[in-house]
């Protein structure tokens, strides 16, 4: 064990003196389960598993070009971090998008056509299993996708807006011809707040609920204003069919 | 208010432990990243718990929250191999802030505690 440690400690000074493409590649190789593993304890989050495999090879590559043999820690002590982090950057910088409709939207659509297409075949409600089996998910995210519908009730009109204290949704009905349809429009937004990323329904928040630009978005979020305009094309297409909020309607406060 | 949970010590009931801690994480107000960290570090914890038990075990859960952070504990009993998985703790310590060991009385203890966010507060 304490020679295999060793061994593998050479390896490594030999390739920072060499800085062969070569000896990394095999060091890389020699470590690939370790990325492989760590992936795989990922996999629920609702990525592909290659996807997140390639990310953790890229974090694991990282981690042997930069990994010093004379630190006194071992390889994989120093590399769960760099790949772990690798992974976590991988979810929030490309994931919400697909995360929210799949998880939230697309998942309690399917389910909700699955068990009833079931409860004809089977002469009786479905299993929770079986419509793991049906979706090729896995049980755990039918329980939840279960559990997530009784989040989906439109707010009560008469119970408090949050953070806006003493304020009710009723409140914040306009005139009788618009006001309907505002309030569908904001609980619209409300449920798919719920189910965003902080930095994306903080962004939301800002431009629909302060009424900031783009400009004052991005310099408050510390992103570009074109990243800024992308997130929110992003989340109003999540939106489908809403063009009143696409075209820059302004919700009520 | 705090929760507890015990749960047979087998693979198969750490679904239970992960589907607390994230019903009770976002009670407590966790964002959707944090809770998916939470749901995993538990994972972990029980995971290192469950590969040295046997079938006649138990694992205890515990969670608590301040409203700034969230705890979480899980013990089980110590066998006389138990040694923490270096790559679970790995993980563990990434994902949460601060993570401690504590083995004695025949008990292994496990507790981590995650910052939240706390988005709009």
């Amino acid at each position: 064990m304490m020679e295999d440690r060793e061994q593998e400690l050479e390896q490594f000074r030999a390739y920072r003196a060499s800085q062969s493409q070569e000896e990394r590649n095999l060091l890389v190789q020699a470590h690939i389960g370790l990325a492989r593993s760590l992936a795989r304890r990922f996999a629920s989050r609702g990525e592909p598993i290659e996807d997140l495999e390639q990310v953790a090879y890229e974090g694991l590559t990282k981690a042997v070009a930069r990994f010093d043999p004379d630190r006194g820690t071992s390889f994989a002590a120093f590399a769960v971090p760099t790949v772990v982090g690798e992974i976590k950057r991988h979810f929030r910088d490309h994931t919400w998008a697909t995360k929210v409709p799949r998880a939230a939207k697309e998942l309690a659509t399917r389910l909700a056509a699955t068990s009833e297409q079931l409860t004809i075949t089977l002469g009786r409600a479905p299993r929770v299993s079986e419509l793991a089996e049906e979706l090729r998910v896995s049980e755990e995210t039918i329980i939840e996708a279960l559990d997530a519908r009784a989040a989906y009730r439109p707010a009560s009109l008469a119970a408090p807006s949050d953070g806006d204290e003493g304020r009710t949704l009723e409140d914040s009905l306009g005139a009788a011809d618009r006001g309907y349809g505002r309030v569908d429009a904001r609980v619209t937004v409300e449920r798919l707040l719920e189910n965003l990323p902080a930095r994306e329904r903080t962004i939301l928040e800002l431009r629909y609920y302060e009424e900031l630009s783009q400009d004052e978005i991005a310099s408050r979020v510390g992103i570009s204003q074109m990243h800024v305009s992308r997130l929110l094309r992003r989340v109003l297409d999540l939106l489908g069919g809403e063009e009143d909020l696409a075209d820059g309607a302004v919700l009520p406060g | 208010m705090p929760v507890s949970l015990t749960i047979p010590a087998d693979p198969a009931s750490i679904r239970l432990a992960r589907l607390v801690v994230s019903g009770y994480a976002a009670q407590a107000g966790a964002t959707v990243d944090e809770i998916d960290d939470l749901r995993t570090v538990v994972d972990e914890l029980c995971s290192m718990l469950v590969a040295h038990a046997t079938s006649v075990d138990d694992l205890t859960l515990r969670l608590s929250s301040d409203g700034r952070a969230l705890h979480a504990f899980v013990s089980g009993p110590a066998r006389e191999s138990w040694m923490p998985d270096e790559l679970a703790e790995g993980i563990v310590k990434v994902l949460a802030d601060i993570y401690e060991v504590r083995v004695g009385d025949g008990q292994v203890e496990l507790t981590v505690e995650k910052q939240l966010e706390l988005v709009g507060t």
